[in-house]
């Protein structure tokens, strides 16, 4: 090769000097990207004060049924195996049954619990230990009857794919507070939804808003760990290299962009401590492992539970916990009552860790899924053959419970009809469910819009009421 | 008529009236139409003609004085208390702010907004009844001259007034090296090598015009100019591999990717490129590439989750083709008008159903397999099969194959010399006449899979198979001595890796949990349940899945054959009682395999076993090891032939039958109201009189010059890709609400030479690549940056992150592990394990593809809708679910993490400290890092950034040194070859 290529460039040379930023401006592009209206992820206020300051979201895959679980109804018991009237039928749509449709009576049994009185069923008894925190909603509806776009629609507000979720419009709208890790986390057990990584894409903004899926196999966050035979100190002395010569290139030629590329790095730097040490939940007392049922090690719901209270305490925005197989279409009673097993300590411990710890007030913990499921029998196959029954999609009415960040504790809300298979008393919209949702963040979903695509784009698309009963 | 002063609304309304306007009055008519066109931006989609937030209009002069429920809007007495002024000048988070949605308006709109009501708020009744600017075709107007300067290229002329109204000049020169490598990323999407930066810098040093055009006419020959220009338009035409949703099945459509590739290389006439991808099917005999093109549409998502209605997820998919119409090629968001008339732009719900109507006559792409089963729904197509593009790999093929099965055919002989036990595929051995074939008269898929029984009297389950399924089968019983039955399970090309099972390409296993026999009487009527069955045997039962665990009446157990596979297999049973079937005319035979993940049998066949069972049954096959050996090997070769023959891609196909299209209420398929014809929309051109009412129609009538939209939205994107934002900045948005162009004229200049050079691509590509614009520096001084900070006026270079895919071919090339290997399936780079988690539809086991395919460019990387690429989502892809013309750009700690950690750019690092090592080999350390430096970035780093670099590699190599590390050198340079893959400037088109 020529050696003469790399006399120096004399052009360039003089041109360092001059005209390009001085050091005291790039000093404070340096310093101020943390609060620099460029950073997407800089903390902001919202829209008005705040009631919650995090979410924990529990979202059960496949969608349990409400009927056996929280929303007893006597008069189905009652006519089980009669044929479905006509008139409950009348614009309603199924994903899989059809022909003859029979009533199909809950065989769980359901008890009062707290003060309040919340009817649950017995499968759940951890979580009757702090009815009196839940604002249970009856009548949730939706617009889609199959798993994938209704998953979609609960977390888009839109049916097919493309659009943010509600944990990237919180991080547009509110930022974060934590600068060692992401502002949205995920984390699941069990096989991942339907709408895999569309539930937290955030869609049409800026890929900084995405949920990020925390691991329980494998790095905790994907490419995390240095690469084998990398020792952390040789990655600090790359990582100072690189500084310093970002830091030269950004004195040449003054693109903000390269000081928030370099306190990316140093952000990516932090998470690979920041992480591993929220994923150790081997720090955590006997007494609270033994709370939650959670094992160190394992991969589990309870497992989750617990690391979401660890995320809320590390200041995270929004935290997801998806737990997967809760699609009874056969053999549903024996099938709800080993996932209740798999879900019930966990959530509670959840509720009354965080309320112990004085964290209740500032996070919101919803729990609930894609749709529920229909008061009529499934569990005939193709062939006209009886397997054990089960219960279709059902998008027309089922239950979310709400606690903390703002809820009141002890409220039914909503009801269905005798049957639980249409609303009758304060219907809640996903897009109600979801402006009330940011409401409690501080938000107002009528505000806070994206533009793309010629549109001003929100989470609650043209609708959504805030629903002020449940606030306390 | 000649006004100078605006004090009165007499005064406005004899103005508005003149129509030439001199001096002055130009000057207050352009201001109204600013303020005109800042107010329809704004305020008229709450403030207007559909609705009147606060019972408030501004769509007229007198309606803003009338004002709402707030009092009026304007005071012209007083502009600094109007109330309209009053909240655009609120911050963004008060709860008074107008517009209380969207960002806030710039200090540039307050101002003229403010300056306007000082001067009376004069409304131009010309202005308002103009059309809107996109929607007038495009004009060339003279470019301007400048204190008599003529630009040798146009588009300089129009940037130069720009800046000159601005007080503004042009930045020097890029440095050349750099500007080199800004040419190659543009052109191509990849790096030039140190040798041609230096190349194009000494002929540049001569002549830079000459250079800059002989280096751009050499790039637009490349065969990789095709591969960077499909990335953005394959994001507009949502391109993917599999369908999306919760059975996200890989489907073909690669072909279509590569008649993009090759569409653009050859500069087929952007017109031709729109018609062949929205009607190629639809053209007089229409050629297998134009049938490919079709594909565009094909890329819809489908929705094939058990329980979908196919009718909700073909309207969807029509909804999904209009507006990408839309935006790809009116710069237009159709989408509100499916529900309602659009509220701002010119568009009404009719007319949505009249672009919808054209879309609605094609065949349906997923439907039931039993239109009583709703589990049953499943992808149809269509597929066109392609002639194969290969021939001498087909030859090759069947010389191979020719030869295998020789050798198949001697081993075989060798090892049974008398025939007695035939070891060919599909004929167990053993006493043949106690042998005797059923075929069955019927046959049903409980879960609807369809099925064809072949000549040879078996089953073949075909099409996607359902997670569990059992299989009823009726035989007409005319054998008097049947003292057992016997199923085979066999192998065949067309199943995942042959079968005998459904669900695997890797493992195609099957669990049989339980065999009922029934016997059915002449009518079919089941005259006696569950015969008695006992004695199972089998040739090959799986360790704890034997075949008597098919026959106990357990539907937990089963018999399976795990790891025999891509063989055919046999079961066998004898009855309990042979009195049993006495006076049963046929048997009915359930096979139930509830195993899930699709472990069911793919290809069955059923005989009768007479007289004696245990001579009747064929005799264990042992294997041979040399026979599984060529067995395997032919397999694999007739797999590899079969794809070559029958590659496949999804097209458009019009239905025989034409369908009735409608309206929809509420934008829902199940509340059709008016019918509707093909139509295109009233504020764009008129139809074309001689084009045909259907898709073909349509695409003529896009492409035709009279088209306002298509010419300005295109050249658009292209100034978008090279210059990191559009001329208008809302590339999917023309209308009232989108951003007004930055440099009208231009636009229209650049349109209107895009048609009038035959559509071309390659040529507005030439004319924005060799001006004085286009290679100015980046550097951004900072009294640019606050006076421009968007850089909107072009007063500096651009410099902007590469795109996802860049990111990668980048590292890939300057390591030295790219492959430009073209076209074909889709590859797979390494990714993290159990991201392709099966949720439903096909499992697939994901392996990194073999040799170079692992290295090939970003565009041929597989996307499974809901299981994208990481590592190319997290530098803002998307997965491809809707039409996109524009990328975010973030900047985020996962981008490093990713750069820094990822096998993908480790192996790159390594490669690239090699490559330094071996390409470059010298005593002169200083010399050899400023070669790497070269290598990443095509410029030579200052001796400050070399001293950076030497600290790094001395400390790395003395740390190596003192853990007693073998390779200290090799570790050395990996440490400097990631720092220089991780800088913003090697990731940055500068």
């Amino acid at each position: 090769m020529d050696q003469t290529i790399y006399v120096p460039d004399r052009r360039r040379f003089l041109q360092g000097t001059g005209l390009s930023l001085g050091a005291t401006a790039i000093a404070s592009l340096l310093s101020s990207t943390r609060a620099d209206a460029n950073n997407p992820l800089s903390a902001r206020v919202g829209h008005f004060a705040p009631r919650a300051k995090s979410v924990i979201y529990l979202h059960m895959i496949g969608a349990p049924s409400h009927l056996d679980l929280y929303d007893p109804k006597p008069e189905l018991i009652k006519r089980d195996g009669e044929l479905c009237p006509e008139s409950l039928l009348h614009g309603r749509r199924f994903a899989f049954i059809g022909g003859q449709l029979r009533l199909s009576g809950s065989q769980s049994k359901f008890r009062p619990y707290g003060k309040c009185g919340h009817h649950l069923a017995s499968t759940l008894p951890n979580l009757g230990t702090v009815a009196d925190e839940l604002c249970v909603v009856h009548s949730v509806h939706t617009e889609e009857i199959n798993h994938a776009p209704a998953q979609i629609f609960l977390h888009t507000g839109f049916g097919r794919g493309g659009r943010p979720s509600f944990g990237s419009w919180v991080t547009y709208g509110l930022g974060s507070v934590n600068e060692d890790l992401p502002a949205y986390v995920v984390l699941l057990s069990g096989p991942p939804g339907g709408a895999g990584s569309s539930m937290y894409s955030s869609g049409f903004l800026p890929s900084v808003h995405q949920g990020i899926q925390f691991r329980s196999a494998g790095e905790s966050v994907l490419y995390l760990n240095n690469p084998e035979g990398q020792t952390s100190e040789s990655r600090r002395r790359i990582l100072d290299a690189a500084k310093s010569l970002n830091q030269v290139r950004l004195e040449e030629v003054g693109d903000p962009e390269i000081a928030t590329r370099i306190s990316q790095y140093e952000m990516a730097y932090r998470m690979q401590s920041s992480v591993p040490e929220l994923m150790n939940i081997r720090d955590e007392s006997a007494q609270t492992l033994e709370l939650y049922g959670a094992t160190p090690g394992k991969a589990s719901f309870a497992n989750n539970c617990l690391l979401a209270r660890r995320l809320v305490e590390r200041g995270v925005r929004l935290i997801e916990l998806y737990d997967s197989d809760w699609d009874h279409h056969n053999n549903l009673i024996n099938r709800i009552a080993t996932k209740c097993k798999d879900v019930d300590q966990g959530a509670a411990a959840l509720i009354s860790d965080l309320k112990q710890r004085g964290l209740l007030n500032d996070t919101l913990v919803i729990w609930g899924s894609e749709f529920g499921r229909t008061p009529l029998a499934q569990g005939i196959d193709g062939t006209g053959n009886k397997t054990a029954p089960g219960r279709d999609h059902h998008k027309d009415a089922f239950t979310v419970w709400l606690a903390g960040g703002g809820i009141r504790g002890g409220v039914s809300y909503g009801k269905t009809d005798e049957f639980g298979m249409g609303i009758v008393e304060n219907p809640v919209h996903v897009h109600d469910l979801n402006a009330t949702v940011l409401h409690l963040l501080g938000l107002d979903h009528q505000r806070l819009t994206y533009k793309f695509q010629g549109r001003e784009f929100r989470l609650t698309d043209i609708s959504g009421n805030v629903i002020y009963d449940w606030i306390a | 008529m000649v006004m100078k002063t605006l004090g009165s609304s007499v005064a406005i309304a004899i103005w508005s009236l003149a129509i030439p306007v001199f001096g002055a009055d130009a000057e207050l008519e352009k201001l109204s139409n600013e303020a005109f066109s800042i107010l329809n931006r704004a305020c008229i989609e709450c403030h207007g003609r559909e609705k009147q937030e606060g019972g408030l209009r501004l769509d007229s002069r007198d309606a803003m004085m009338r004002g709402g429920a707030g009092g009026p809007a304007i005071d012209l007495g007083k502009t600094a208390t109007s109330e309209l002024l009053r909240r655009i000048v609120l911050p963004k988070d008060d709860d008074d702010v107008m517009p209380q949605r969207g960002n806030v308006l710039s200090a540039s709109d307050i101002d003229k907004l403010t300056q306007w009501i000082d001067r009376g708020a004069p409304w131009s009744s010309h202005a308002a009844n103009q059309p809107h600017w996109a929607y007038i075709v495009p004009k060339k107007v003279e470019p301007p001259g400048l204190d008599g300067h003529v630009f040798a290229n146009p588009l300089d002329a129009f940037v130069a007034a720009g800046l000159r109204n601005a007080g503004m000049s042009f930045a020097e020169v890029e440095d050349l090296r750099t500007l080199c490598r800004r040419i190659y990323l543009d052109v191509i999407g990849l790096p030039p090598t140190v040798g041609a930066v230096e190349d194009f810098r000494s002929l540049a040093q001569q002549d830079l015009d000459a250079a800059v055009a002989s280096l751009v006419d050499q790039l637009m020959g490349l065969p990789q100019y095709g591969e960077k220009w499909a990335r953005p338009w394959l994001d507009a035409a949502r391109y993917a591999d599999s369908h999306g949703f919760q059975r996200d099945d890989l489907r073909d459509v690669w072909a279509y990717r590569d008649w993009i590739i090759r569409a653009l290389n050859e500069d087929m006439p952007f017109d031709q490129f729109a018609i062949e991808q929205l009607a190629g099917d639809l053209l007089p005999n229409a050629s297998q590439s134009q049938l490919i093109a079709t594909g565009f549409n094909r890329c819809a998502p489908c929705n094939v989750e058990a329980g979908t209605d196919p009718e909700e997820n073909r309207f969807n998919q029509i909804v999904d083709r209009v507006n990408t119409l839309g935006y790809v090629w009116l710069g237009t968001s159709l989408e509100c008008a499916q529900c309602h008339d659009h509220k701002y732009d010119p568009f009404t719900r009719k007319e949505y159903y009249g672009l919808f109507a054209y879309f609605n006559q094609t065949t349906i792409e997923a439907d039931r397999a039993n239109p009583n089963v709703p589990g049953s729904i499943r992808f149809i197509g269509p597929y066109l099969t392609m002639k194969s593009t290969d021939e001498s790999r087909a030859n090759e093929l069947a010389d191979r194959i020719a030869r295998a099965k020789r050798e198949l055919d001697q081993a075989t002989n060798r090892l049974a010399p008398n025939g007695t036990e035939p070891l060919s595929p599909g004929a167990p051995a053993g006493s043949i006449e106690r042998r005797q074939l059923l075929r069955p008269v019927q046959f049903e898929s409980v879960n609807g899979s369809t099925f064809k029984i072949l000549d040879d009297g078996s089953v073949l389950l075909q099409e996607d198979p359902p997670d569990v399924d059992t299989y009823v089968m009726v035989v007409p019983l005319t054998q008097p001595n049947l003292v057992g039955l016997l199923i085979e399970t066999l192998i065949d090309p067309s199943l995942p890796g042959k079968g005998p099972g459904r669900g695997d390409v890797k493992r195609p296993n099957f669990v049989l949990n339980s065999i009922e026999v029934n016997g059915l009487d002449s009518t079919g009527k089941i005259v006696r349940e569950r015969i008695g069955l006992a004695d199972a045997k089998a040739d090959f039962s799986q360790s704890g899945f034997l075949a008597n665990n098919a026959i106990d009446n357990d539907a937990k157990t089963g018999w399976a054959i795990a790891p025999q596979f891509f063989k055919d297999h046999w079961i066998a049973f004898r009855l309990v009682d042979a009195q049993a079937i006495d006076g049963i005319a046929k048997l009915q035979i359930r096979l139930v395999q509830n195993s899930g993940n699709a472990r069911t049998i793919g290809r069955l066949r059923l005989s009768a076993l007479v007289d004696d069972y245990a001579q009747a049954i064929p005799a264990p096959v042992v294997d041979n090891p040399q026979l599984a050996r060529l067995r395997k090997e032919l397999m694999e070769l007739e797999e590899e032939q079969s794809k070559l023959q029958s590659s496949k891609t999804l097209v458009m196909e019009e239905v025989s039958a034409p369908r009735l299209s409608t309206m929809f209420a509420r934008g829902d398929f199940r509340s059709p109201t008016d019918v509707v014809e093909p139509a295109t929309p009233a504020v764009l051109h008129s139809p074309l009189s001689n084009a045909p009412r259907n898709r073909l129609g349509l695409a003529q009538w896009l492409v035709s010059k009279q088209n306002p939209l298509v010419a300005r939205v295109v050249v658009n994107r292209m100034w978008a890709e090279i210059f990191g934002n559009g001329l208008v900045t809302t590339p999917e948005d023309f209308g009232l609400k989108g951003d007004a162009p930055s440099h009208a004229e231009l636009l229209d200049w650049l349109a209107v030479e895009f048609m009038e050079r035959d559509w071309s691509q390659k040529a507005v590509l030439r004319q924005i690549l060799t001006s004085q614009t286009y290679r100015q520096s980046s550097r951004i001084s900072q009294p640019a940056l606050a006076l421009d900070p968007d850089n909107r006026l072009l007063a500096r270079g651009a410099r902007f992150r590469l795109p996802a895919e860049s990111v990668r071919d980048n590292a890939l090339a300057i390591s030295g592990l790219l492959s430009l290997k073209q076209f074909g399936p889709p590859i797979r780079p390494p990714q993290p394990e159990g991201l392709w988690t099966k949720v439903g539809g096909d499992k697939y086991d994901y392996q990194v593809s073999p040799g170079e395919d692992e290295f090939r460019r970003g565009i041929y990387v597989v996307l499974k809708r809901m299981s994208p690429y990481p590592s190319f989502i997290t530098f803002d892809s998307t997965s491809r679910l809707a039409c996109r013309v524009k990328r975010s750009r973030s900047n985020t700690p996962l981008q490093a993490l990713t750069l820094l950690n990822d096998p993908v750019y480790v192996r790159a690092a390594q490669a690239f400290a090699g490559h330094v090592q071996n390409e470059f080999p010298t005593e002169d350390l200083d010399a050899q890092l400023r070669y790497a430096f070269q290598t990443a970035t095509a410029r030579l780093p200052s001796q400050r950034e070399v001293s950076v670099l030497r600290q790094l590699f001395e400390n790395e190599l003395h740390s190596a040194i003192s853990n007693s590390s073998p390779d200290n050198i090799r570790q050395a340079w990996y440490a400097v070859a990631t720092t220089l893959l991780n800088l913003d400037e090697t990731i940055t088109r500068e």
